[in-house]
């Protein structure tokens, strides 16, 4: 990101986000004191195994948190709080703002309608754009995503296409309001390698030529890191580290992030990886200490007095661990 | 020379569809010595699994034969041809949640499968369950659990123990660690290794997922479109592919400093 990035307002701005889960008498937390910014145009991959709470973050940013969970603090886009949106406005912001983009495409999309159908309907029940506009639109983002004979698929049903090929036609859903940000979910994650890497290969080829910001959660690291800006790590509802994504994978400020880092398999060499001992630290087990610590091996009497905040490593990234600066070298090479 | 273990000969799977005839797996031929481990990777529709389902006798073969230890496998019509198959070979599957009876103990789950097989020499059943969950890296309490109790790593542990408990000598693993996040597949990963130094077990590992495959297989056959396109040594085939399809399959695998390769046309 360059200074003048830097400088200009972010697009989406989530402080301090605190989202509880009522459970008979008792209230859980789930996410606690999340903090980022998605700047227009910019990518930012949210990494974090199971129970993180990656999804609950992206949840809270459409304002679809299930039932019986509540929030607190500020998710504000474009100046404007969405938490405390009202279900009209709500409505709109998703219609017209925000892309999603689901890891099933087939469980997103009606099986009855048409391809072109789909494409257009809400756009033009939305009045944004007539239906003929709607279908030069939708072709032209089919032709961008490559398929070759838009006017002709548009009119093939879903169970038609390939897996892949229909999670290039929710992208084209996702761009055709014109948003200003795209939330992804896992997008990739049930498609075949090749398919995969197609895929990413559009995704990263429409925001840039849409200046679109993108917001992909993914447990796969170098998955996200080949394609945003920005990583930001969770760990039991928190973020544990943030910074350029080529130095989060590659010199990691936090034990937690190279210990991931540290558990991938290799494709190059036979050495099992590195597993992380004990089970992912709950949200709401965490009290007045380090989230990481029962499993950090380089944990010391001072992580477990407080909980740690994020604070800056370097010029550009920071990370939630007090001994980041004392034990840089050893993360660094458990990451390789 | 050595006995194969199992043994396949010419193995061609049709499925028949309303949309006409669709050969899932097409004239796959190979060997799998005892202890040996071998992994099938490939895509959806490469018949990866099919195969795999074909030796574990869940599906029936429409050409071509398999043997194990040069006997021909047959559908298995009775009760005893049924767990005469059951000590050959155990599959373990992606998802260990859509295989456990959710009213089912763990230690009763086992106990089940004991009673039908039995156990080695001098060992009670109660013994041998336990042994089989630490194997595993269960602990005794745990067969006093629900399924619902386990992480999803626990849940796959177990998944393993109860294939373990037939004592095969044959484990098919289609995809079973593919569902785990990364710290745990690790636990899983380290464990399959553990088991296969102590127990002389051979794993049949299906994979989309090439560098788990490369930690866990010796031998190494690619799959695309039911045909076999490649087959040999672990390194062999990742370090020096011959098929353009290895080499597309492998530069699709997201590594540190990865870029996806530049799309193609539908």
């Amino acid at each position: 990101m360059t200074h003048t990035e830097a400088r200009r307002t972010p697009l989406l701005s989530i402080r301090d986000l605190h989202v509880r889960n009522r459970v008979g008498r008792e209230s859980v937390p789930v996410l606690c004191g999340v903090d980022f910014d998605v700047h227009p145009g910019e990518a930012v991959g949210v990494v974090g195994e199971s129970g993180s709470g990656k999804s609950m973050t992206l949840r809270a940013v459409m304002g679809q948190l299930p039932k019986g969970f509540s929030s607190e603090g500020s998710i504000e886009f474009d100046g404007e709080d969405i938490l405390s949106m009202r279900s009209s406005r709500l409505a709109r912001f998703r219609s017209r703002r925000v892309g999603m983009i689901y890891q099933d495409p087939r469980a997103h999309i009606n099986p009855l309608w048409t391809i072109g159908d789909f494409l257009t309907e809400a756009v033009v029940a939305d009045r944004r754009l007539s239906r003929r506009e709607a279908r030069d639109r939708a072709g032209r983002l089919l032709e961008e995503v490559g398929f070759r004979d838009p006017v002709r698929q548009m009119k093939q049903y879903p169970a038609e296409l390939s897996g892949g090929l229909l999670q290039r036609v929710m992208i084209v859903a996702a761009l055709m309001p014109e948003p200003e940000l795209l939330l992804a979910d896992e997008p990739t994650t049930a498609l075949d390698v090749t398919v995969q890497a197609e895929v990413m290969s559009i995704f990263g080829d429409v925001i840039r030529a849409h200046d679109v910001g993108l917001l992909f959660v993914t447990h796969d690291l170098d998955l996200t890191a080949a394609t945003t800006d920005r990583l930001v790590v969770m760990y039991a509802g928190r973020v544990i580290e943030a910074g350029p994504a080529r130095s989060v994978t590659s010199t990691p400020t936090h034990p937690y992030t190279s210990a991931l880092l540290a558990a991938r398999p290799s494709l190059t060499r036979r050495e099992l990886p590195a597993s992380i001992p004990g089970t992912p630290t709950l949200a709401s087990s965490v009290h007045d200490r380090c989230s990481f610590a029962d499993r950090c091996r380089f944990v010391e009497p001072e992580c477990v007095v407080a909980e740690p905040r994020l604070r800056p490593v370097g010029a550009e990234s920071l990370s939630a661990c007090v001994r980041t600066n004392e034990i840089r070298a050893g993360l660094e090479r458990i990451a390789q | 020379m050595i006995a194969s273990l199992v043994s396949l000969e010419h193995v061609t799977k049709v499925f028949t569809t309303p949309g006409g005839e669709f050969r899932a797996v097409d004239d796959v031929s190979f060997d799998l010595m005892p202890g040996e481990s071998v992994g099938i990777v490939g895509e959806s529709g490469s018949g990866k699994s099919t195969t795999a389902r074909m030796i574990a006798g869940l599906e029936r073969i429409t050409e071509g034969r398999i043997t194990f230890w040069g006997d021909q496998t047959r559908p298995a019509r009775t009760a005893v041809a049924r767990r005469a198959q059951a000590r050959r070979v155990q599959m373990v599957f992606q998802d260990p949640f859509g295989s456990l009876d959710p009213r089912q103990k763990l230690g009763a789950c086992l106990a089940e499968i004991l009673a039908i097989h039995g156990t080695p020499a001098g060992q009670s059943t109660d013994e041998f369950a336990r042994t089989l969950l630490e194997r595993v890296g269960l602990e005794a309490h745990h067969a006093d659990a629900y399924p619902r109790h386990l992480s999803g790593g626990q849940r796959q542990r177990f998944a393993i123990a109860r294939a373990l408990a037939p004592q095969p000598h044959l484990l098919i693993l289609d995809e079973a660690v593919s569902a785990l996040d990364v710290s745990v597949q690790a636990q899983v990963l380290r464990l399959l290794s553990d088991l296969r130094e102590e127990t002389q077990l051979a794993y049949l590992f299906v994979s989309h997922d090439l560098a788990v495959v490369r930690q866990i297989c010796d031998r190494v056959l690619v799959m695309r479109d039911g045909a076999v396109v490649e087959e040999g040594g672990i390194e062999q085939v990742l370090d020096d592919p011959q098929a353009a399809y290895t080499r597309r399959l492998i530069e699709s695998v997201p590594v540190p400093g990865w870029t996806p390769p530049q799309r193609q046309p539908r």
